[in-house]
C-alpha cells in the first residue's frame, strides 16, 4: 500500500479552526495499516460497524478512516499541516515490499 | 443517498423549479424595467408570489439579492452600524455576524441569549436593546429550529427605539409567515431553502416608511436621465438573475400550492417525531427543544461531531451537516462548545430515509459505547 495522492478536503474542517486533506491509496485500508498510524497518536475504534471506523488523535492533528476504504481524512490544527508528512512516512513504512 | 442538509440549502427541488429555469434561458428576456416585450416579467411574478409566502400586502416592498448574505451587507452598509449599539440573538448566522463584526467592531454588539427552551424573551431584548439602533432576530435557527416570536421581540425593540430586523431565510417557505404584522422593520429571506429556488436568490422586505440608504448603484431602468436615482429600485441594480428568479418564483408557487400550514405542520411532526426518537437513544444528546424548525442537532457520546458526519457519508450514504453551521455563537448558547450534528428536513423528505437515518445513529451510538467499554 502507498499513497496516491494528498488532496485538500471540502470537509468543513477549517470551518472549527481544523484544515482537511483526503489521503489516497493505493489499497484499501486494513488492521496493518491503522496500527501503523496508531503509533502517531490515541487510536479509537469502532469494530461493531459493517465496516469498522477509527480515529487517531496526536497534538495537532487526527485521523479518520473506514476499514476497506482507499482513502482516509486528515485534519490539522496548523495550516501548513506540519504533521503530514510524518503520516505519510507512517503509510509508506507499512508499504508491501511487493507494492 | 439520503440528505439531511436542507437547512443548508434544499435537495430535491420540485422538477417544476429546474424546468423554470430551463425555460427562462431558452425564452425570450422579458425583464419589467428594461424591454419591450409585455408584462409577465420573471421578477414581477416572482414579487407577487413572495409576497403571499412572506405575508407581505405590497409586492413592492421585497427587493431581490443574490441571497441573504447580500442582503446583510447591503442593509448594514445602509444602515452603518459603526458608532451604534446593536443587539444579535445567539442563533444569529454568519451571514449577519461577519459583515456586522466587519463594519462595527464587535464591542457594540451586545448578545440575547435564549432560554432553556430556546426562545429569547422580549424581557432579554427590552434589557439589551436600551440605547441600541438595531436588534437582529433570527426567526427560526438552522442550528435547533428554535423560532422565536417577533411580534413581541419587535414592540420590545421598538419601545428601546431601534429597528428589529428578522433574519426568515430558515422560516420562508416552512411556515406561514405575516412579516405586514410581525412588526419586523426588515426582513432577509434566502430562496434555496425552504422556498426550493435555485441558489443565488434571496431578498429583503423593507417595510414602508424605513429609511434605508442605498449601498449599491448602477442601471435600474428607471429614473429617466438622472445619474442618480432614489427610487426603490436601487436596490435591484443591474441586470437581474431572471433565470434565478423564474426557479425561486415557481418554489414559491410549489410551497404554496401544498400550503404553508400543512408544510409547518408536516415538517413539525416529523421533525418532532426525530427529535425524539434520536433523544430517546443511549448516547445521544439532543439539544434544544421541541419548536417549529426543521433541523435537529444532536452529539453521539465519545464521537466528534465531525466523527458522526464522516461515518453517516462514507458507510450509509447519508448527508447531515457537522460543526458550528455557520451559527459560531450558538454552539454555547445551547451547550455545545465542539459543534453538532445536525440533520435538517425539507417538507420532501421521505419517513423511510428518516428511519434509516435513525437505524444508522444507533448503530453508530451503540458502537461507541461499545468502544467505550473496551478502552
Amino acid at each position: 500500500m502507498h499513497v496516491t495522492t494528498v488532496e485538500r478536503s471540502f470537509e468543513p474542517c477549517s470551518e472549527s479552526g481544523w484544515y482537511g486533506y483526503d489521503v489516497h491509496l493505493s489499497e484499501p485500508i486494513d488492521g496493518a495499516l491503522i496500527d501503523a498510524l496508531a503509533a502517531l497518536g490515541r487510536l479509537s475504534r469502532i469494530r461493531t460497524l459493517k465496516r469498522p471506523f477509527f480515529t487517531v488523535r496526536g497534538d495537532g492533528f487526527l485521523l479518520r478512516g473506514i476499514t476497506g476504504d482507499r482513502f482516509l481524512r486528515a485534519g490539522f490544527a496548523k495550516k501548513d499541516a506540519p504533521e503530514l508528512s510524518d503520516i505519510l512516512s507512517a503509510i509508506d513504512a507499512n508499504r508491501d515490499p511487493a507494492d | 443517498m439520503i440528505y439531511l442538509n436542507n437547512a443548508a440549502t434544499s435537495y430535491p427541488k420540485p422538477s417544476c423549479v429546474p424546468e423554470a429555469v430551463c425555460q427562462a434561458l431558452f425564452a425570450p428576456p422579458r425583464e419589467g424595467r428594461r424591454g419591450t416585450l409585455d408584462a409577465g416579467s420573471a421578477e414581477a411574478d416572482c414579487r407577487v408570489l413572495l409576497a403571499r409566502v412572506l405575508g407581505v400586502k405590497d409586492p413592492e416592498r421585497i427587493f431581490f439579492t443574490s441571497g441573504a448574505t447580500e442582503s446583510f451587507n447591503l442593509i448594514l452598509r445602509g444602515l452603518d452600524p459603526a458608532g451604534k449599539t446593536s443587539v444579535v440573538t445567539a442563533y444569529e448566522h454568519n451571514a449577519l455576524l461577519r459583515p456586522l463584526w466587519a463594519l462595527a467592531g464587535g464591542e457594540r454588539v451586545r448578545v440575547a441569549c435564549p432560554d432553556r427552551k430556546g426562545i429569547i424573551a422580549p424581557e432579554t431584548i427590552s434589557e439589551l436593546a436600551k440605547d441600541a439602533a438595531f436588534v437582529f432576530v433570527n426567526h427560526c435557527s438552522n442550528v435547533t429550529g428554535a423560532v422565536q416570536g417577533l411580534p413581541a421581540l419587535s414592540a420590545a425593540a421598538h419601545a428601546s427605539g431601534a429597528l428589529l430586523i428578522a433574519d426568515v431565510s430558515q422560516s420562508a417557505g416552512l411556515m406561514p409567515l405575516d412579516l405586514d404584522e410581525s412588526g419586523a422593520d426588515i426582513a432577509v429571506f434566502t430562496g434555496h431553502k425552504a422556498l426550493f429556488g435555485p441558489a443565488g436568490t434571496g431578498g429583503f422586505f423593507l417595510r414602508k416608511g424605513v429609511s434605508l440608504p442605498a449601498a449599491k448603484w448602477g442601471g435600474t431602468g428607471t429614473g429617466g436621465k438622472a445619474v442618480l436615482s432614489g427610487e426603490p429600485e436601487q436596490f435591484e441594480v443591474g441586470t437581474q438573475n431572471l433565470s434565478g428568479l423564474a426557479g425561486l418564483a415557481m418554489g414559491a408557487s410549489f410551497v404554496l400550492e401544498i400550503g404553508l400550514a400543512e408544510i409547518a405542520r408536516t415538517v413539525r411532526e416529523k421533525t418532532a417525531s426525530l427529535r425524539g426518537a434520536l433523544g430517546g437513544m443511549a448516547g445521544v444528546r439532543v439539544y434544544g427543544a421541541p419548536s417549529g424548525g426543521a433541523a435537529v442537532a444532536f452529539n453521539i457520546r465519545g464521537l466528534s461531531p465531525a466523527d458522526v458526519g464522516y461515518i453517516l457519508l462514507h458507510e450509509y450514504d447519508i448527508v447531515v451537516r457537522t460543526g458550528y453551521h455557520c451559527a459560531p455563537l450558538a454552539a454555547d448558547a445551547i451547550g455545545a462548545p465542539e459543534g453538532t450534528v445536525r440533520a435538517s428536513l425539507s417538507c420532501l423528505t421521505m419517513q423511510e430515509d428518516l428511519e434509516r437515518f435513525l437505524q444508522a445513529v444507533s448503530e453508530i451510538a451503540a458502537g461507541a459505547a461499545e468502544a467505550a467499554r473496551c478502552t
